[in-house]
């Protein structure tokens, strides 16, 4: 079975604004900075080339097809995942301390949020049709989980992302939530091509924002410093921390 | 339920994406530069001699004595305001405190998780007594004593973090401090 002619077109489209944003992110050299976002690109990419090429041999309604597809999803899924975590350690890694703290609250808060996906998918039954919605829902939320808990720590500690890093996370943020939702109403709607046409707009909007973030020459690398040594941190930060709690307890006496 | 969920997610996962990245900061912190970190110390305690005045009941006996009723309630609405205002202050004190502790934390190599932990603690225990605070100024029940004592506390604060700054500054030429980051 062939695809309408407007779903085809619109694959080309997206094929191409993919491969535009893959020379684009080339041309401005983020491989230095985000090497797994352009490997993502790149397998985006390919992805749309060997894709087309198996629904010519195969068409679209194949078991073969729809593994293929599956799968590669699967794998963008993954890379989304590297990417989330790349792009907190771009933001972060700078300040050795504060990224230090995050990396293990973030590992463990995907661990949380995995948990979490097994038990509510614990009565699924065992089959690819059925696990693939609340799979791929679970899955896109703990992307989506982990990169607002990194975008938290780098607020809390007034550390602002560089604007392209920043559209580039909103894209994956974005586009994530977006196909959770998707796989959330597709056994309720049944419908499968509008939850087909959900997800790609969702993905045409990622691109866009993508396209914005690389759109200007990226900033330089910014080199800092850490100042402050281990006994300084451990002398100073109690007693600010002690100052504040005093502070808090005075206004809490007012109540009493 | 999980649909209405969702929903509500999709609605408003992006919204806090977009002011987790893009939204201005709440405390507009100073520019700091090296030798300028004293800007972070607390300054509204500094008039703790006019407000210790304010709240004075010797003011408030001898014009009960002398003034009329009018004009006594006139004068306590003014002392609310300005204790009002001053409260506010000593928030804007703390919040230069907390941002303080946030940037020995960014400057340093390793954080102790309990620690910071006890800061975001400390932080959120106070934006919720400060609110209470300003809810009891307003309905003008808050005993001027205590008030009196979270004054005394703060300039205290600000006169031991005075000390620690002064050591921390005077490392920081030495280290070729970027506090930009």
């Amino acid at each position: 079975m062939n695809l309408p002619a407007l779903s085809l077109a619109h694959w080309a489209v997206s094929a191409l604004l993919e491969a535009a944003l893959l020379v684009l992110a080339w041309q401005r050299r983020l491989g230095e900075r985000l090497p797994v976002f352009v490997v993502y690109l790149a397998v985006l990419v390919s992805n749309e080339v060997a894709m087309f090429e198996l629904y010519r041999i195969v068409g679209f309604r194949s078991k073969v097809f729809f593994y293929a597809y599956w799968g590669t999803q699967g794998l963008f899924l993954l890379l989304r995942a590297l990417v989330v975590y790349e792009v907190c350690r771009s933001i972060l890694s700078p300040l050795e301390g504060v990224w230090r703290l995050a990396k293990p609250f973030l590992a463990m808060m995907g661990c949380v949020l995995l948990g979490m996906m097994l038990v509510s998918a614990r009565d699924t039954p065992l089959n690819l049709a059925s696990l693939i919605p609340p799979g791929q829902r679970g899955l896109e939320l703990i992307i989506v989980g982990l990169l607002i808990a990194g975008l938290a720590f780098c607020r809390y500690y007034r550390v602002r992302a560089e604007s392209y890093v920043a559209w580039i996370a909103l894209g994956l943020g974005f586009h994530s939530i977006i196909q959770a939702t998707d796989n959330t109403f597709l056994p309720w709607l049944g419908h499968f091509t509008l939850w087909a046409a959900l997800s790609h707009v969702s993905f045409d909007i990622a691109l866009v924002m993508w396209v914005v973030a690389l759109w200007s020459p990226l900033p330089a690398m910014r080199h800092s410093r850490v100042l402050l040594g281990q006994d300084e941190y451990d002398r100073l930060s109690p007693q600010v921390t002690a100052q504040l709690r005093e502070l808090n307890t005075r206004l809490l006496e007012m109540w009493k | 339920m999980t649909i209405a969920i969702m929903a509500l997610l999709a609605i408003v996962v992006p919204a806090v994406l977009v002011w987790l990245l893009f939204g201005p900061q709440k405390f507009q912190r100073p520019e700091i530069g090296p030798l300028e970190i004293n800007k972070l110390l607390p300054v509204h305690c500094r008039h703790f001699p006019q407000i210790r005045r304010i709240l004075s009941q010797q003011d408030e006996t001898f014009l009960a004595q002398r003034a009329s009723r009018h004009i006594l309630k006139h004068w306590r609405k003014e002392r609310n305001q300005v204790l009002r205002l001053y409260v506010q202050g000593l928030a804007e004190d703390f919040q230069n405190l907390t941002e303080l502790a946030r940037l020995i934390s960014k400057l340093s190599t390793e954080l102790r998780p309990t620690q910071e932990l006890e800061l975001l603690k400390a932080t959120l225990h106070f934006h919720m007594l400060y609110r209470l605070t300003m809810l009891r100024l307003a309905l003008r029940s808050l005993p001027l004593p205590e008030l009196s004592r979270l004054t005394e506390m703060v300039a205290a604060l600000g006169f031991e973090l005075e000390l620690l700054l002064n050591h921390m500054t005077a490392r920081m030429p030495q280290a070729g401090m970027d506090t930009g980051v």
